[in-house]
C-alpha cells in the first residue's frame, strides 16, 4: 500500500512538473483531484480499510494531498506568470510610432494678450466695459474735448458712416459711455475692442485694429496713481526687471498726458526693436481732462481720475517680435499655431 | 520739425552734448526722435589751393588745374572759368560721393589724367544756379574740415511735436524750452529795423483787409533797391540744415525768419501787382490761380485768398501765386506777416492738398502777438545782410487783439492732481521759467498769465502738466490706488469667455479678420439683391472697395482664412471667430445693431492625419455635432433643427438651429459654387451662431445636483424600419412619451438603408436605458414598455420592427 502510494506520488509530481499550460495543468488536477481522481479514489478506499489501519494510512494520504496541491497551485502560479508574460510580448507594439494626435485649437494672439491684459486689470479691481464699434460723432470726439475743427482730429484719420456717424477711430468712447452710465459712482474698468482708423494696409498699419482703453474715476485719485497702476502691468506684461519710464504728451482729453515706455530687453543696447532708443513706447495715458470729467457729469473739483489706452498689435509686436502687422489678420495656420 | 544744435545755441548757449539735450527735450514733451548729422553728404570732401592754372593741351574748353592738399598734390581737369592761382576751392578726391550721389573717379580728359574734381556751390546742394567752382574764404587752411567751414559739424535735432506744442515750430520756442530746462539764459533774436529809405510805405501799398475772421491780423512792410541773389553760406547752410533748399536771397530770408520765430512771411514783388493794393478776401466763385508749383488751382469761396485789384495773388497762408513771386529781376517787395484762422488755413490745405511749411504752421496756430517780430526781424535781416532797403512805416491791422489769458492757479490744487507736494513757491518759479506772468491773488490763489504762444493752455490741469513736465515725471511719487472692491467679468463675459475656451478644445483655431468687406463678398457667398444679408453699414468715403461696408454675416471672413491657407497647401484646418455683425438701424439717429456672432469652419479631414487616424473628410454631421456638443457644454437646453436653406450653403445639407422657437444659427456643407468661388477643394462645413440666443437659451441657475441611481438599468436596443419621411426626432418623442419615468435615455446608435431595407425605408437602431429610482425593474416591466412602443410606432408611422 505505502509503495503504490509511493508510486502515486512520483506519477503526481511528474504530470505536475511536466504540464505545459494551465490548461494541462487543469486535466493533471482533474486526474489527481476530480471525481473520478486518483486521490480523491484513495480517499474513499480509506472507508474500507480496518480501523486500525486508517489512521495511519489516512495521515499518508493526507500528506499526499498536500504535498500534490502544493505542487498544482505552485506550479499554476508559474504557468499563469509564464502564459501572462508570453501574451505580453505577443502585444507588444512599436511605441517609437507617433500617437494618435488631436486637432488642437488656439487663440488668437491677439485675444490671448488681451485676455491676459484683462486678468492683470481685474486682479486690480478693474471690469471690463463694453461700447458700439459704430460711433457717435459725439462719444468718439466731442465729449473727449476734441471738437469739431481741432487738429487732433487729425492725428484719427476716420472713417464716416454718415456726418455724425463713424467708426470709432479709439476705444475711448467708451470712457464716456461707461461716465454716463455710472455717475456718480468711482469708475474703474478697462474696455477692450476694435477700433478703425483710414489707414490703408501695410506691414505697419492696418484700417482695423484692436486697442484697450483704462479708465479710473473717483475722489482723490493722482497722477501718482496712474504711475502706480502702469507700472504694475507694464512689469507684468514685459517682466518684473524692466524699468517704465512717463514722458509728457498730448493727449485733448487728458491732461496731464504720459506716454509710458519700457526699457527694452537689449537693456539700452541698442537694437532693431526699440531703435537704438533702449525704450519702448506701448501706452499713452493721463490725468482725466476736467472738460471731459464736467461733460460727462462728473465735478472735477471733486472727483479726478485717469485714463489710458494702448495698441494691442503694438503689445504683441513687441512681445514677440513680430515684424509685419499683416500676420495678425491673415491667419496663416503657421503663424497661429506658434502662440502655444 | 528740424533744429540745428549749432542755430539753437545761438539763442541759448547751453553747454550740453547734443544727445543729453535731447534726453531732457524728451523727458519734458518735446520729443526728440532723432538726431542726424546734416554734415554726412559732405564728410568725404576736401579743402585744396590752386597752385597752377594752364590751358588742356588738346582742347580750349578745359583747364589742367594743380591743386594742393594738406597731404599732397594732383591734377585735375576743369572747364570753369572762375578761378584763379591761390583759390581756396572744395575737392572730391576719386572715390568720393557727391551729395547727389554721383562718385567721382579717376578719369582721362583727352589724354591727361584728372585725379578728382573741384566741386560747384550747385553740385553740393548749396546753390540751385550754376556757377564756377565754389571759392572758400582766403583765410580757411589746407587742414580745415570741410563740414565747419559749412558749419554743418553738430547734429540736428528731430523734433516730433505733439498738436499742442505749435510754439515749438520755431527755433525760438524750442530754446524757450531748453532755457526753462537747463535755467540757461535766453538770447532773443535782434529786431531793431533801420528805415534806410526815405520811401514811405503808404504811398506805394495799401491793405483792404476784407475778411477779418479769417485773417485776424495783417502785417507788412515795403523795402526798395533789392538786389536779389545768393544767399550767403552761413544762411544757406543753416536752411540746409533745417531741411529747406536755398532759392535766393529774399526767399531765403523769409524761410530763415519762419524757423526762426515760427512767424511764415511772404513776399510779393510789388511792380508785379496789378496797382498799389492788397485786398484779403474770400475766394471768388470760379475763382482760379496758379500756384508757385505751376499748379492751376479751383479756389473755393471759403478759402481765403491775397489778391491785388484784379485777382488772386495768392492762397492766404498756404502757397503764394507764380504772378508775383520774386525773381532775379524783382526791386520792391511787399513782404506779408500775418496770423490767419488756423481753422480755414487746415481746410484750405488740404482741399488743396498742399502741405507747405507756411500751411503747416498757420494751421497749427501761431503766435498773434509774434507777427510784428516776425516782420521786424526780416527786416532787420534785410538791413544786415544789406540787400535792399526798407521803407518808412509799416502795416498793422489787428482789429480785435487777441486776450490774453489768465488762469486762476491753486498751488494746492496742482498738488492734489499730481499727488506731490510741492512748496508753492517752487510752483511759481517753475511758471516764472516758463514766461508766465505770476501775480499772487487772495485764498493762496496765484493768477498766472499765459504767453500768446502758449495757445493751449486753457486750464489750471494744463498749468499742472507744466509744473510736472518741468519738474520731472520721473519725480512725482508712484503710489496704489486702493480698489475699494475686487473686479470681475460679468456673467455674459464670463460666457463668451467659456465660448472661446470650448471652442479651441474642440480643436478650433480662432482667427481675427476684418469687420469690413467689399461688394464683391455678396456674389461669392451667393447672396442675391434682394437677401436681407446685403442691407448693410456701408462707409461714406471708404478707404477702398475692398473695405467699404459693415458685415452681416462672418462666414465671408471664415471662407477668406480657410481659402488663405488651402492655397498654401494647408487643407486640414479647424477654425472660429467671435466677433460682432453690423445690421443698419432704419434710422438716422439710431445707431446699428451690432450682434456678437460665432462662426466657424471644418475643413479637410475630421481627425488630424496620421499613419493610424481614419483619413475620412469633414462633413454635415461633424458641424453640428460640434454645435450640440457647445449646446450641452454650454446648458442650453430645448434645441431644435430644422432642414434650411442659406445661399452660401449647400441647399440639402443645411439645418438650422431653433432656440426658444427663435432662429439661432445655420450649419451647413459649403454650396459647390461658393466652394469654387473661394479656390477650395476640400470638403468644407460652416456654421455660424447668434451668441445672443445662445445666451438667452443657457440655463443660468446653480447646479442642483440628482441623486445618483442605486439600481441597475435595464438595457435593451430597438431597431424599427420606417419609411423615410418620418423624423428621428417624432420616433424619439414617441418612444419618450411611451416610456414616461420608466425610460431614462434614449439614443440613436445605427442608421441604415439598402440592403434588404425595402425602397423609401430607413433601419434606425436605438439604445433604451431603463431605469427605476426607487427599485429593481422587473424584465417583464420592460417588456410591457417595449411592446407598447412597437405597437405605437407601427400605428403611428408604419415602423416596423427589426426582431
Amino acid at each position: 500500500m505505502q509503495e503504490e502510494l509511493q508510486k502515486l506520488a512520483e506519477e503526481g509530481r511528474r504530470k505536475i512538473a511536466e504540464a505545459a499550460s494551465t490548461a494541462g495543468l487543469e486535466r493533471v488536477r482533474i486526474e489527481l483531484f476530480g471525481k473520478k481522481g486518483v486521490v480523491t479514489g484513495l480517499s474513499r478506499a480509506l472507508k474500507e480499510l480496518s480501523p486500525e489501519e486508517r489512521p495511519v494510512f489516512g495521515r499518508l494520504v493526507n500528506e499526499l494531498r498536500q504535498e500534490l496541491t502544493g505542487l498544482l497551485e505552485e506550479k499554476e502560479r508559474a504557468l499563469v506568470t509564464k502564459e501572462k508574460n508570453a501574451r505580453l510580448e505577443q502585444e507588444t507594439i512599436d511605441v517609437e510610432l507617433p500617437g494618435r494626435r488631436r486637432r488642437r485649437g488656439r487663440p488668437h494672439p491677439l485675444l490671448s494678450l488681451i485676455q491676459e491684459i484683462t486678468d492683470i486689470f481685474i486682479g486690480m479691481g478693474f471690469d471690463v466695459a463694453e461700447g458700439p464699434e459704430v460711433e457717435w460723432d459725439y462719444y468718439n470726439f466731442e465729449a473727449l474735448n476734441i471738437p469739431p475743427e481741432h487738429p487732433a482730429r487729425e492725428m484719427h484719420d476716420t472713417l464716416y458712416i454718415t456726418g455724425e456717424m463713424l467708426l470709432r477711430t479709439h476705444t475711448s468712447p467708451v470712457q464716456i459711455r461707461t461716465m454716463e452710465k455710472l455717475r456718480p459712482n468711482p469708475v474703474r474698468i478697462i474696455a477692450p475692442g476694435r477700433v478703425y482708423r483710414r489707414d490703408a494696409l501695410d506691414a505697419t498699419h492696418s484700417p482695423m485694429f484692436y486697442q484697450i482703453e483704462g479708465l479710473l474715476v473717483d475722489e482723490g485719485i493722482t497722477f501718482g496713481d496712474l504711475k502706480g497702476v502702469l507700472t504694475i502691468f507694464a512689469r507684468k506684461i514685459f517682466g518684473e526687471d524692466r524699468e517704465v519710464r512717463f514722458r509728457p504728451s498730448f493727449f485733448p482729453f487728458t491732461e496731464p498726458s504720459a506716454e509710458v515706455d519700457v526699457s527694452c530687453s537689449c537693456r539700452g543696447e541698442g537694437c532693431r526693436i526699440c531703435k537704438n532708443t533702449g525704450w519702448l513706447e506701448i501706452l499713452g495715458s493721463g490725468s482725466v481732462h476736467p472738460r471731459v470729467l464736467a461733460m460727462a457729469g462728473y465735478d472735477p473739483e471733486k472727483y479726478s481720475g485717469f485714463a489710458f489706452g494702448m495698441g494691442v498689435e503694438r503689445i504683441a509686436i513687441l512681445r514677440h517680435g513680430i515684424t509685419d502687422i499683416r500676420n495678425f489678420y491673415e491667419n496663416d495656420l503657421r503663424f497661429l499655431e506658434q502662440f502655444r | 520739425m528740424r533744429v540745428p544744435y549749432n542755430w539753437l545755441r545761438e539763442y541759448v548757449p547751453v553747454e550740453l552734448e547734443p544727445e543729453e539735450l535731447a534726453e531732457k527735450l524728451t523727458m519734458a514733451g518735446i520729443a526728440v526722435e532723432e538726431l542726424v548729422d546734416p554734415g554726412a553728404p559732405y564728410r568725404s570732401l576736401r579743402v585744396g589751393e590752386v597752385t597752377e592754372l594752364k590751358p588742356h593741351p588738346e582742347t580750349e574748353k578745359l583747364l589742367v588745374c594743380r591743386v594742393r592738399l594738406s597731404d599732397g598734390e594732383i591734377t585735375v581737369i576743369t572747364a570753369a572759368r572762375n578761378l584763379r592761382t591761390g583759390d581756396k576751392v572744395p575737392v572730391a578726391l576719386a572715390g568720393t560721393r557727391l551729395p547727389d550721389g554721383r562718385l567721382i573717379e579717376e578719369t582721362v580728359f583727352k589724354g591727361v589724367l584728372s585725379q578728382g574734381m573741384l566741386c560747384s556751390e550747385e553740385e553740393l546742394g548749396l546753390s540751385r544756379q550754376a556757377g564756377g567752382i565754389m571759392v572758400l574764404p582766403a583765410q580757411t587752411r589746407l587742414e580745415d574740415d570741410f563740414i565747419e567751414i559749412l558749419e554743418l559739424n553738430a547734429p540736428v535735432l528731430v523734433l516730433e511735436l505733439t498738436p499742442n506744442r505749435a510754439d515749438c515750430y520755431g527755433m525760438l520756442g524750442v530754446a524757450r524750452e531748453v532755457a526753462a530746462l537747463t535755467g540757461c539764459p535766453l538770447n532773443p533774436p535782434a529786431l531793431e529795423v533801420r528805415e534806410e529809405s526815405k520811401e514811405k510805405m503808404e504811398d506805394f501799398i495799401s491793405v483792404e483787409l476784407q475778411d477779418p475772421d479769417l485773417c485776424p491780423r495783417y502785417m507788412g512792410r515795403v523795402f526798395f533797391d533789392l538786389e536779389v541773389g545768393e544767399s550767403p553760406l552761413w544762411l544757406k547752410t543753416r536752411l540746409l540744415a533745417a531741411g529747406m533748399r536755398p532759392v535766393n536771397n529774399v526767399v531765403d530770408l523769409t524761410n530763415y525768419v519762419m524757423w526762426e520765430l515760427n512767424q511764415p512771411l511772404h513776399a510779393f514783388d510789388l511792380d508785379r501787382l496789378a496797382g498799389p493794393k492788397i485786398i484779403v478776401r474770400r475766394a471768388r466763385p470760379g475763382e482760379t490761380l496758379v500756384t508757385l508749383d505751376d499748379v492751376e488751382r479751383k479756389l473755393e469761396p471759403d478759402q481765403l485768398v491775397i489778391a491785388d485789384a484784379e485777382k488772386a495773388q495768392g492762397i492766404a497762408g498756404v502757397m503764394g501765386g507764380g504772378s508775383s513771386e520774386v525773381t532775379a529781376n524783382t526791386r520792391r517787395v511787399f513782404l506779408e506777416a500775418a496770423y490767419f484762422s488756423p481753422v480755414s488755413i487746415r481746410r484750405t490745405a488740404q482741399a488743396q492738398a498742399i502741405r507747405s511749411e507756411a500751411a503747416l504752421r498757420f494751421g497749427k496756430g501761431i503766435d498773434p502777438e509774434g507777427v510784428k517780430a516776425g516782420l521786424n526781424r526780416a527786416a532787420f535781416l534785410l538791413n544786415k545782410l544789406g540787400i535792399g532797403k526798407v521803407c518808412q512805416g509799416m502795416i498793422d491791422y489787428y482789429p480785435v487783439p487777441v486776450p490774453a489769458k489768465k488762469i486762476s492757479l491753486r498751488p494746492d490744487k496742482i498738488n492734489s492732481l499730481l499727488g506731490t507736494a510741492l512748496d508753492p513757491g517752487y510752483i511759481k518759479e517753475i511758471l516764472r521759467r516758463l514766461q508766465f506772468g505770476i501775480e499772487e491773488a487772495p485764498e493762496n490763489r496765484v493768477t498766472v498769465t499765459v504767453p500768446s504762444y502758449r495757445r493751449d493752455i486753457e486750464y489750471e490741469a494744463d498749468l499742472a502738466e507744466e509744473v510736472a513736465r518741468i519738474h520731472g515725471y520721473d519725480k512725482i511719487p508712484t503710489t496704489y490706488p486702493a480698489a475699494k472692491r475686487p473686479g470681475a467679468l460679468t456673467p455674459r463675459q464670463q460666457f463668451e469667455k467659456k465660448l472661446r475656451i470650448l471652442m479651441q478644445g474642440y480643436g478650433l483655431s480662432e482667427v481675427v479678420t476684418y469687420s469690413f468687406h467689399g461688394e464683391k463678398v455678396f456674389d461669392r457667398l451667393n447672396l442675391s439683391g434682394a437677401h436681407p444679408l446685403r442691407n448693410t453699414v456701408r462707409l461714406k468715403v471708404p478707404l477702398s472697395e475692398e473695405y467699404s461696408m459693415m458685415r452681416t454675416t462672418l462666414l465671408g471672413g471664415i471662407l477668406d482664412v480657410l481659402s488663405y491657407n488651402a492655397k498654401r497647401r494647408q487643407d486640414d484646418l479647424s477654425i472660429y471667430e467671435l466677433a460682432r455683425v453690423y445690421l443698419p438701424s432704419g434710422e438716422e439717429k439710431q445707431l446699428p445693431g451690432e450682434n456678437l456672432h460665432l462662426a466657424g469652419g471644418l475643413m479637410g479631414r475630421a481627425a488630424e492625419r496620421g499613419w493610424n487616424q481614419p483619413d475620412a473628410p469633414v462633413d454635415f454631421y461633424d458641424g453640428k455635432g460640434l454645435v450640440e456638443s457647445l449646446l450641452t457644454d454650454l446648458r442650453i437646453p430645448g434645441a431644435v433643427w430644422r432642414r434650411d436653406e442659406h445661399p452660401a450653403l449647400h441647399p440639402g445639407r443645411t439645418a438650422c438651429l431653433e432656440l426658444n422657437g427663435r432662429k439661432a444659427g445655420v450649419v451647413g456643407e459649403v454650396h459647390p459654387d461658393v466652394k469654387e468661388r473661394y479656390d477650395l477643394a476640400s470638403p468644407v462645413v460652416l456654421f455660424e451662431l447668434d451668441v445672443e440666443a445662445l445666451w438667452t437659451a443657457a440655463e443660468k441657475e446653480t447646479i442642483n445636483v440628482k441623486p445618483l441611481p442605486k439600481y441597475p438599468p435595464v438595457l435593451r436596443d430597438l431597431a424599427v424600419v420606417a419609411p423615410e419621411q418620418v423624423r428621428v426626432e417624432e420616433i424619439v418623442c414617441l418612444l419618450v412619451e411611451t416610456g414616461g419615468e420608466v425610460l431614462e435615455k434614449v439614443d440613436l446608435f445605427d442608421v441604415y438603408s439598402g440592403g434588404q431595407i425595402p425602397p423609401g425605408h430607413r433601419s434606425l437602431a436605438f439604445s433604451l436605458v431603463f431605469r427605476m429610482m426607487d427599485r429593481t425593474l422587473q424584465d417583464e416591466e420592460v417588456n410591457e414598455k417595449l411592446e407598447e412602443m412597437i405597437a405605437k410606432l407601427a400605428t403611428e408611422f408604419k415602423a416596423v420592427v427589426r426582431r
